[in-house]
This record gives C-alpha cells, sequence and structure tokens, in this order.
C-alpha cells in the first residue's frame, strides 16, 4: 500500500460512520416515503416539459400522483418516448437531491473537523510523527472529502434510484410507451450516474476556495470552528456591504456552491444541469478565479498546519 | 558527525522566552538526558529538534536537515513519543499498524508485531479500549520497529506504573540502542533514568546550564558530607548548596580536589538531582 492510499484509507476509517451511516439512513427513509406512498397512490408530483420531435413542439403537463401519471393515459394521450425519458429523468433526479445535499452537509462537518479535533485531542503529535509532510496529509483530507468519500453517496442513489425504478415498473399500466423495459431503456441510469460522478468531480473544484476556507479556519482556530467558517464570512459580507456598497463576497460564495454543480431536476423555476454545462465552466473565469483563491487558502492552511499543533 | 547539532537557539511565545540561547549536541551511541524544571524550556528544545515548531533564531541541524523545513524527510529517521497517550483513540490497532506501514520506509511490521506479542494487546481492539500503560506499549512497539537513528522522547511514561516505566526503559535499551543510533529523553522521574544516560544537558529558563558527559561528572562535581565543625573551611571552597541532613552537613563543589575534600568527610558524586538543584539554586 503506497502513501497516499494508506492515507485515504485513514479518513475513511475515521469518518467512515458519517459518510456510510447517514446515506444509508437516508436510503431508507427514501425507499419507505416512495413505496408507502406510491402504493396510496398519494405521491403528487408536478411535472412540465416540452419537447420537440418531428418538428413539433408538444407541451406536456401534469399535476397530480405519480402512479396516475404513470399508468398513463394521460389528457387522452399517450405519453412520448422523449416525455418519458424526460420524466424519469426527473424522477431519478429528484431521489438524488437529498442525498447530495446529505452529502454535502456531512462534508462541510468532516473538513471542519479535520485539522481541528486532532490538535485538541493532541493525536496530532502522533500524525507529525509519521513521514507525511503537512502538504500532503492536507491534501490527502481534501481530495478524500471531495472525491473519494462521495462515491458511497453515488452508490446510495443508484441503490435509491434502481429501487424507485423497480417501484415504478410495478405501478404501470397497460400501455406500450410504459412498458417495463421501456422504463428501464429510458431510465439513462448508467450515463446519469458516470455524469454525476463527474460532476462531483467538477464540484471539488469548482469549490475548492470553500472547502479550502474551511481547512484554513479548521488549522487555525482554538475553538467552535464551525461558528467560525460560517460566521465569518456572513461578517465580512456585512462589512462589505455597508464600507463598499458592493456584494461580491456574496455572489462569489453563492456562485461557488458546491449543489449549484451536481445533477439537478430541472423544475419551474431552476433549470436542470446537464454535463455539458457543467464541464463548461472550464471556460468562465469564475472557475480560474476560483481555483486561484482556493489553491491561496489552502497554502495558507498547510502553513499554518506546519507551525500549529495541540491547542 | 553529530546526530542532532542544536546552537544558540532561542523562541519565544509572547513574553515568554522559551528557549534563550540554548546550545546541545547529541552524539551517535549517546543516551542524552534533558532535565529542567517545568516551564524550563525542555518541551520547547525537543519540539524545534522535531521540526514542531519553527524556532526564531539559531543554527538547528538533525541529521543534516532543518527540521522545521525537512519535517517528512526526518522522521523517516527520527522516532518520537512525546507524552503519554497522543495515538489516534479511534483506530483499531491493526489499522494503526496497517497505516504506519503504509507511509513509513522503515517500519517494519513484523517487528511491531513481535513487540505487541509479549504483550496483552489484541489488534482487533480499537485504542480507546486499552489501559493508559497498553497505550504506552502500543506506541513503542509501533516505535521500535522504525529503523531511527535518532529516538527522541519527552515524558513518555508519565502517569504510568512503575512496570510499564521499568518495562518501557529496558524495552527501549535492550531494542533500540546500539553504537550508531542514539536517545534523548526528558523525564521528571530523572532517578529512573539517570543509570541508562550517557550525558546529560541540564536546562534553565530556556539556557543549557550543563552539557556534560556523566562520566565526566565524578571528575567534575562532588558532594562531601562533613559535620557542622568542618564548614567554615568548606564555606572558603565555595559550595554550590549546603544542605543539612541527618548525616550532618552536604555540601556541592564544581571543581574541587577529591583528595582536599576527603579530609572533611566523605566525598562521593552527587546524583542528578542534587547536582540540578545546586547548579541552578546558584544561579538564582
Amino acid at each position: 500500500m503506497n502513501a497516499w492510499s494508506a492515507l485515504f484509507k485513514r479518513e475513511w476509517l475515521e469518518h467512515r460512520q458519517a459518510y456510510l451511516l447517514a446515506p444509508l439512513i437516508l436510503l431508507g427513509v427514501v425507499v419507505l416515503f416512495l413505496a408507502t406512498s406510491l402504493s396510496l397512490g398519494s405521491t403528487g408530483v408536478r411535472v412540465s416539459s416540452t419537447t420537440q420531435s418531428d418538428g413539433q413542439t408538444s407541451n406536456f403537463e401534469h399535476i397530480g400522483s405519480l402512479s396516475d401519471l404513470l399508468a398513463l393515459s394521460l389528457e387522452g394521450r399517450q405519453l412520448s418516448e422523449p416525455e418519458l425519458t424526460q420524466l424519469l429523468d426527473q424522477i431519478t433526479s429528484a431521489v438524488a437531491l437529498p442525498f447530495n445535499y446529505l452529502f454535502l452537509v456531512i462534508l462541510v462537518f468532516v473538513l471542519t473537523g479535520s485539522l481541528f479535533e486532532d490538535r485538541r485531542d493532541r493525536t496530532v503529535l502522533f500524525w507529525k510523527s509519521l513521514p507525511v509532510s503537512d502538504l500532503k496529509s492536507v491534501l490527502s483530507k481534501l481530495i478524500h472529502g471531495m472525491w473519494i468519500a462521495p462515491l458511497v453517496t453515488i452508490a446510495a442513489i443508484v441503490v435509491a434510484q434502481i429501487a424507485v425504478l423497480l417501484m415504478v415498473t410495478s405501478h404501470l399500466g397497460d400501455n406500450p410507451t410504459t412498458s417495463a423495459s421501456n422504463v428501464w431503456l429510458n431510465s439513462n441510469l448508467v450515463f446519469s450516474t458516470l455524469e454525476l460522478m463527474g460532476c462531483y468531480v467538477i464540484a471539488g473544484l469548482w469549490s475548492l476556495p470553500l472547502y479550502s476556507w474551511i481547512l484554513l479556519v479548521s488549522a487555525t482556530v482554538r475553538q467552535l470552528p464551525l461558528v467560525w467558517v460560517l460566521l465569518t464570512p456572513l461578517l465580512l459580507i456585512y462589512v462589505e456591504s455597508i464600507v463598499v456598497g458592493t456584494s461580491y463576497l456574496k455572489t462569489g460564495i453563492m456562485t461557488h456552491l458546491p449543489i449549484h454543480v451536481l445533477p439537478r431536476a430541472a423544475s419551474s423555476d431552476t433549470a436542470g444541469r446537464d454535463f455539458g454545462s457543467v464541464l463548461d465552466l472550464f471556460t468562465t473565469p469564475d472557475m480560474w478565479i476560483g481555483l486561484l483563491v482556493g489553491a491561496a487558502l489552502l497554502y495558507a492552511a498547510v502553513e499554518i498546519r506546519r507551525r500549529n499543533n495541540e491547542i | 558527525m553529530s546526530l542532532a547539532k542544536a546552537t544558540n537557539l532561542s523562541k519565544t511565545y509572547g513574553n515568554l522566552r522559551a528557549l534563550d540561547g540554548f546550545d546541545m549536541t547529541v552524539e551517535p551511541g549517546r543516551i542524552v538526558g534533558l532535565i529542567g524544571p517545568n516551564g524550563s524550556g525542555k518541551t520547547t528544545a525537543l519540539k524545534g529538534m522535531l521540526g514542531l515548531i519553527r524556532l526564531d533564531s539559531g543554527d538547528l541541524d538533525v541529521l543534516g536537515l532543518n527540521p522545521y523545513r525537512d519535517r517528512e524527510a526526518l522522521m523517516r529517521r527520527v522516532a518520537y513519543i512525546v507524552d503519554v497517550g497522543i495515538l489516534p483513540r479511534w483506530m483499531k490497532v491493526g489499522d494503526l499498524l496497517d497505516l504506519v506501514e503504509g507511509v513509513h520506509p522503515t517500519f517494519t511490521r513484523s517487528l511491531a508485531e513481535k513487540g505487541l506479542s509479549t504483550t496483552q494487546i489484541q489488534k482487533n481492539k480499537k485504542v480507546r479500549t486499552l489501559s493508559k500503560g497498553m497505550i504506552a506499549q502500543l506506541h513503542l512497539s509501533i516505535i521500535l520497529a522504525i529503523e531511527a537513528d535518532l529516538l527522541i522522547l519527552d515524558e513518555p511514561t508519565l502517569g504510568l506504573d512503575i512496570l510499564f516505566r521499568q518495562e518501557f526503559y529496558d524495552r527501549v535499551l535492550n531494542e533500540y540502542y546500539s553504537p550508531e543510533r542514539s536517545v534523548l529523553i526528558t523525564t521528571h522521574e530523572v532517578r529512573e533514568i539517570e543509570h541508562i544516560l550517557t550525558d546529560v544537558t541540564l536546562i534553565h529558563r530556556g539556557r543549557a546550564c550543563l552539557n556534560a558527559a556523566m562520566a565526566d561528572l565524578p571528575s567534575m562535581y562532588l558532594k562531601v558530607t562533613t559535620s557542622l565543625k568542618a564548614a567554615p573551611e568548606i564555606k572558603e571552597l565555595k559550595p554550590l548548596t549546603e544542605r543539612q541532613t541527618l548525616k550532618g552537613h552536604e555540601y556541592i563543589l564544581a571543581g574541587a580536589d577529591r583528595s582536599v575534600l576527603e579530609k572533611y568527610g566523605d566525598v562521593t558524586t552527587p546524583n542528578l538531582a542534587e547536582l540540578f538543584v545546586a547548579i541552578i539554586g546558584e544561579q538564582q
């Protein structure tokens, strides 16, 4: 085992309860919720889509129960295949959403404690007795958090999506478009999972300034790191708005929230993101400025980690 | 070539001068005791040598490296235990061995396992379930499986019972120490390590007030125990300290002639604790 994998394993062992247990519990809740509400016919959905096929634009809107929608012959006509694809996309992304939020919340907590807890319990003195530079140890925590730990969440999402598709197929009415095989073929499960992985990779880069900020606070403060992580930016945003009258910091922070980069269901007020638009982020100055700021904050975190030991 | 050489080290924390021109050297094959009262700068000096803190000024060379700048390289050849019980409590013993094996190029796992086999420690147990003494045994087993040239121990047995303390130092001597490798120890329990030391550095207020080989101490310092009668004559020799005991008056003298002192009473070599009190007392 090389040093990096040993360090990643260390991170995993320390935080596996949070990374593993939380999505598993959520998975249980989601599956239970969908199963009961689908069987009672009470899962309400609001689906609207515009699809173009054969030069014709068709508008589709359905407000009502999911099982009705699937059993479908709605408003006197059947779902077309593009409509079915879009519908399934929305269902699977809606299922993914709470998992992504949960993961990001856990990540904030883990990163906040990552360079703080070991100073408090003095184990930092043991970690520093190993031939691992501070840069390497900080990077191992960051990379594990933003790129390795999400794999568990992604796995849980896939299981939840398979479960929901199984439920959907068991509620199908007898029309050819919504046959079980058509549902599976149109669900894009494999592709959307790969997309989600790609999005997490890019989300790490996109949100690097935020993650690095958390690490910097975690390496620096002597108490209440979460309070510092959250309140300092709020205070700075407030000061900026009072003194300069601008809101660059607020915009910057909001823009770089990782959730913006993860795939979402399109709803009436937000556009869904596809992987292409996520890749396009690399053409924006926002990405590169963010990476620069993130690298600077990370450098500061590593330098402070070098000299800060026990609290 | 010395393994560690500290010259004129200084470190200030706010108003506190933790190190104030500290010097010391560790040669190969030595067991050096760094002895001093609380707050004398012992731990700061050791942390400087381990690259854990950045010193304000002075020259520090450990195994040819600048510790603060090259901590990663330094830790391949320096092992240390500072304080008891700093192993991660959430980790299982086996996972801890996996980790050290993964990141440490000179760690020999079979050696560590062999060390553990003489203890009650089981590999599937979490560190938090072990007693303080067992955690120290575990840490020592890990450290002794590293091919280090220099072993630094800062209060490694604090709060352990006497059996563990004895076994701890026995293992350091038997399993680690060799003519090429050195140990640098600080402890409050001076008496427990006095007999294994080859060198001693006394530190007080951030300065080394004595750097000497233990073998040279008998020719440098003498203790004479006399009756009260002889006191005025001994006082003329400017003793470092004077103390009244059941056996009579005890004086500790630096650079005195043994044959002269023998006229007044029993002459012995003071132990480190006595010497320490004498030298520091003189400075105050």
